[in-house]
């Protein structure tokens, strides 16, 4: 540069450089050689009223999780009625613009083993909604890149909410006999449903095997699950919720109560749809409000509620117990 | 956190479970002075069990060349980097195992592979330790060499990967001591694998779930032995039951050969999770390396091995290794032959410690032609 400057090309970059940040709504700082994101919060959506924004700090990914300090005043989430719904794969409809964000800070699980020792997700920005028939939740996190498969050692991003199905169940999970009730939501389950099930040539397109017994072909298809193949896929033929070949929702409902008690709920009419743009997952979580159903009467019934959130970062190794996640806080619906 | 007994570190130790051990004890010896890594057992385990969609780098069993082998890559040498140098005195272990390393309540300390660990399940071998130029010659152990370590589950006292599962999807059979992954249970989150310091749980791409060799159950139920084995050409390996219920029984070959007589010594016994596959050190191997994967008594298994034509009972008893496929609960030596009985008591194995010699003569005179060795 000092010796023969080039001039124009100088001068593009600088243009480039202050396009780039004129039209930037995410501020970006480099530590080391990982960005930190800062999420500014969105002037589109009004905050709830009365209720001070949690404070939003910078944490490096990697970086030791802050120590547990006194958390501000708890924000609410408030599930403002709306006339209709959008449409579960309309993730980004204009319905939800009038929805209130409330901003909820997490903190890296630390309370039973395995923990999350490094905190890489800082807060949830999260909506709520209800129409007659049904109650959705849009959520939505930084994530740089999205993690959508899992192979050994590699997990998919996710996001979770709690609800309690008893009055005076812990946040962690539950206890015996204070149930807890999960919306559960995974990028990998997603990605069944957008491109179909994910099966080896898609993790590894070169992948080639001989045989495998009693099959029609080397993709997975229904010989692999409806004759004698099936007894070749363990998990499967356990019965085990983690596949499922003809998937129709990335969201599984769980009970527990307490740790490691997570179980499936099989048929649950939970649905959603998340979707990853622009360094964000926004994930819609969906649920129909049937009287007859213990979880929606149970939110119906009562003005106030409670609600927890959990989030995993799938490339930072998140899974079961290592995630981020809050305690309880109030959930109003409005009526 | 319970104490627990652990006879392979001469010591107790913390473990997050307390329970009785198991009624008998599942267990195995592989004789590596044996091995010639045909790699028949491989198959035949992965034949059987993990042929599925999902299982395409899942072995149960594989036999990697020591030194420079190893499935996933380098399993063994990621643990003991993360580890301080085992220290014993005598038979007792004075450093920490891989699950008291990092404290009480914390899960065992372990690594996590990575997908292309397992892309190369026959790395290094028949790589030996050393180039041997012209000239060298060996006796003794041998200043460059290689050993063919099989291997699969080692079905431990105190599994590292049932420590690590929040889900308790992970449990130890009552009748048998086998570890088994409840496969309708586990939900992927892959802690057994980062906690097997063996790195004997797989997970299954496809089914999204962790599995590991089930100890061939079905077979053991029946009092057959295990797929591999039972293929295994080189008859390198036993295949029982360590007593549990009271001190090691001289007439049970596993308790005689591995509590009694101490000739098969248990793997990285400094991992602390009692792993219950025991080999027969390879004789040629320096010490240094065999005490490093095998722990103390090398030299008096070797010396053992060296005398095994005078010491009858023990030689007896390792002429039964392939002999049947029956699980040999009791062995006898009667005379010049070594006899195994099944769990039902019946007569499995009666092997001669000296095979007959037949000899033909040249010329046949019935048929009047000439015999030859070829077709």
């Amino acid at each position: 540069m000092s010796k023969s400057p080039n001039t124009p090309l100088f001068v593009a970059m600088v243009v480039c450089v202050l396009l780039v940040a004129g039209v930037m709504t995410v501020a970006v700082f480099l530590a080391g050689q990982k960005p930190i994101v800062v999420v500014l919060p969105q002037t589109s959506a009004p905050v709830v009223q009365g209720l001070p924004a949690a404070p939003i700090t910078p944490v490096a990914p990697g970086s030791p999780a802050a120590p547990a300090t006194p958390a501000p005043a708890p924000p609410q989430v408030v599930v403002a009625r709306v006339a209709a719904l959008p449409a579960l794969d309309d993730v980004f409809s204009s319905v939800w613009e009038a929805v209130p964000v409330v901003p909820v800070p997490l903190q890296p699980q630390q309370t039973a083993a395995p923990m999350l020792e490094h905190a890489t997700i800082e807060s949830i920005s999260v909506q709520a909604a209800r129409d007659d028939r049904r109650i959705a939740w849009r959520l939505s996190w930084p994530a740089a890149r999205p993690s959508r498969s899992v192979d050994t050692g590699q997990f998919a991003d996710a996001v979770a909410i709690q609800l309690p199905m008893v009055d005076g169940a812990p946040f962690t999970m539950g206890a015996k006999d204070m149930p807890v009730r999960l919306l559960h939501w995974r990028a990998l389950w997603q990605r069944d449903i957008d491109k179909g099930f994910q099966d080896v040539q898609d993790l590894y397109p070169n992948a080639w095997a001989d045989l495998y017994w009693f099959t029609n072909g080397s993709r997975i298809d229904k010989s692999y699950v409806t004759g004698p193949a099936r007894q070749f896929m363990p998990a499967l033929a356990a019965g085990n919720p983690m596949i499922q070949l003809d998937r129709r929702s990335p969201v599984e409902e769980l009970v527990a109560e307490g740790f490691g008690t997570a179980t499936h709920v099989p048929d649950s009419p939970s649905n959603g749809r998340g979707v990853w743009k622009d360094g964000r997952w926004t994930v819609v979580l969906d649920r129909p409000l049937d009287t007859a159903d213990p979880l929606a009467a149970r939110l119906l019934s009562s003005g106030t509620n409670l609600i927890s959130f959990a989030v995993w970062d799938g490339a930072a190794g998140n899974r079961g117990g290592q995630k981020h996640y809050c305690t309880w806080i109030p959930l109003r619906i409005e009526p | 956190m319970p104490t627990r007994n652990n006879w392979h570190i001469g010591r107790t130790m913390e473990y997050p479970y307390d329970g009785p051990p198991p009624k008998r004890q599942v267990a195995y010896i592989f004789d590596t002075n044996k091995c010639i890594a045909c790699q028949t057992c491989t198959v035949a385990c992965k034949t059987a069990w993990t042929s599925g969609k999902g299982e395409e780098t899942i072995f149960w069993n594989n036999v990697e060349t020591r030194p420079y082998g190893g499935y996933p890559a380098a399993w063994d040498l990621r643990t003991l980097e993360q580890m301080p140098p085992a220290q014993w005195q005598g038979r007792k272990l004075v450093s920490l195992t891989v699950i008291e390393a990092d404290g009480p309540g914390k899960p065992p300390r372990g690594h996590m592979p990575q997908p292309q660990d397992y892309a190369h399940p026959n790395l290094g071998e028949d790589d030996i330790a050393g180039a041997v130029n012209l000239g060298h010659h060996f006796s003794g152990t041998h200043p460059m060499w290689m050993f063919y370590l099989a291997r699969i589950c080692n079905h431990c006292d105190h599994p590292a990967c049932l420590a690590a599962c929040p889900r308790k999807a992970i449990y130890k059979r009552q009748e048998d001591g086998i570890v088994l992954v409840d496969q309708e249970r586990c939900r992927g989150y892959q802690e057994c694998i980062r906690a097997c310091p063996y790195k004997k749980v797989f997970f299954n791409t496809i089914t999204r779930a962790s599995q590991k060799c089930i100890g061939c159950f079905p077979r053991v139920e029946q009092g057959e032995v295990a797929l591999c084995v039972e293929s295994c050409i080189g008859k390198i390996r036993l295949h029982g039951f360590l007593t549990t219920d009271g001190p090691p029984r001289e007439d049970n070959p596993l308790d005689y050969i591995v509590r009694i007589r101490r000739l098969a010594l248990p793997i990285y016994p400094q991992f602390g999770t009692g792993p219950n596959v025991f080999y027969v050190p390879p004789v040629h191997v320096p010490d240094a390396f065999l005490e490093q994967i095998f722990g103390p008594g090398i030299e008096e298994a070797r010396r053992m091995y060296h005398n095994l034509a005078d010491d009858k009972q023990l030689l007896g008893a390792l002429l039964l290794f392939g002999a049947t496929n029956r699980i040999i609960t009791r062995f006898e030596v009667q005379g010049e032959e070594a006899v195994g009985w099944d769990v039902d008591g019946k007569e499995v194995a009666r092997v001669p410690f000296t095979e007959p010699l037949y000899l033909r003569p040249h010329h046949d005179t019935r048929h009047g032609v000439y015999r030859h060795n070829t077709a």
